[in-house]
């Protein structure tokens, strides 16, 4: 079968290395990783029409724009379920622009991780802006 | 001026000898590094070396600086998309996890599909009855998303089952 011949959903879901660097130290088996995955591609369902200052759900997880990066698309997709002892997960990431497709617009999974406070800290906000920053350089402006 | 060679006295020689070259590629990898690239990598190491910063933004710090130095790219491009990966291990040594997944999927919609004309159900109000849309029940249903174990029971609980009826524990 041809790769991504079974186009559905409004986006591809690609992951950013340090993304995936996460996952596997998050994860302790290949079920999981396999798990959380399949949860994190729930992120082709994405809403087109989504309004800057608004949460949503995508199938049956929850997402919310992080509102200390505001109009930068960055958001936190929620996961309930515990995966590999980790409650509370959360899947950064950032939708890239609508105007380029591989066949479809892209959003970017910059980061996974426990969240184990309210409120991200402040590395964690230059972290993501970092990483947002690395995609837009090295796949929208100077491809690799 | 004065710190660097006093740092470099406190250094055991063949140390330093070894680290240079090492140290030298780095340096070259972060001169052939756009500007916004290098910026990157500046805010990684302030959050490296900052003793405030905790050790878990430490490690996301670290993973993001070394991916701004050497990018790692797959099929040709930066990143890795996570419909095609599965597609790539399919055939390969965790084909049968992923076959075994799918199945999860589609006996859970079968019986959720038939537990629903039993009742007189429709979609519709299986959603409403576990606070999702319809779309995103018809999507579980018919294994375009894997549904969280939290939803799993929700369902069963509409369907007045046990969630073990419906999903492997």
């Amino acid at each position: 079968m041809k790769l991504g011949a079974n186009l559905t959903g409004r986006y591809r879901v690609r992951i950013f290395r340090p993304a995936f660097d996460q996952v596997r130290k998050l994860c302790h088996t290949t079920r999981d990783c396999m798990e959380l995955r399949r949860q994190t591609l729930k992120l082709r369902f994405w809403p087109d029409n989504y309004p800057e200052d608004e949460r949503g759900e995508v199938v049956d997880l929850n997402w919310d724009w992080i509102r200390s990066m505001p109009s930068l698309k960055t958001g936190e997709l929620r996961i309930d379920d515990t995966i590999s002892g980790n409650n509370n997960l959360r899947v950064i990431f950032f939708v890239g622009d609508a105007e380029i497709k591989e066949p479809l617009p892209m959003i970017w999974v910059l980061n996974v991780f426990q969240k184990k406070r309210d409120d991200f800290t402040s590395s964690q906000i230059k972290i993501f802006k970092a990483q947002r920053q690395l995609v837009i350089e090295r796949f929208y402006t100077n491809p690799l | 001026m004065g710190s660097v060679i006093d740092r470099k006295t406190e250094l055991d020689q063949t140390t330093y000898k070894n680290l240079a070259p090492i140290f030298a590629q780095w340096m070259h990898a972060l001169m052939e590094c756009s500007d916004v690239v290098q910026g990157v990598v500046h805010d990684m190491v302030e959050i490296m070396v900052d003793p405030e910063a905790d050790d878990e933004d430490k490690e996301m710090a670290k993973a993001t600086f070394l991916e701004a130095l050497f990018p790692v790219s797959h099929n040709g491009s930066l990143g890795a998309d996570l419909e095609e990966l599965e597609e790539e291990h399919r055939n390969g040594a965790i084909g049968d996890l992923i076959h075994e997944m799918d199945a999860e999927e589609f006996s859970f919609g079968e019986k959720v599909k038939v537990a629903l004309v039993d009742r007189g159900m429709t979609q519709q109000q299986l959603a409403d009855a576990i606070g999702v849309g319809q779309p995103a029940v018809s999507m579980m249903l018919n294994r375009e998303a894997r549904p969280q174990l939290r939803t799993v029971k929700k369902i069963a609980e509409a369907l007045q089952l046990s969630h073990e009826d419906l999903w492997p524990c």
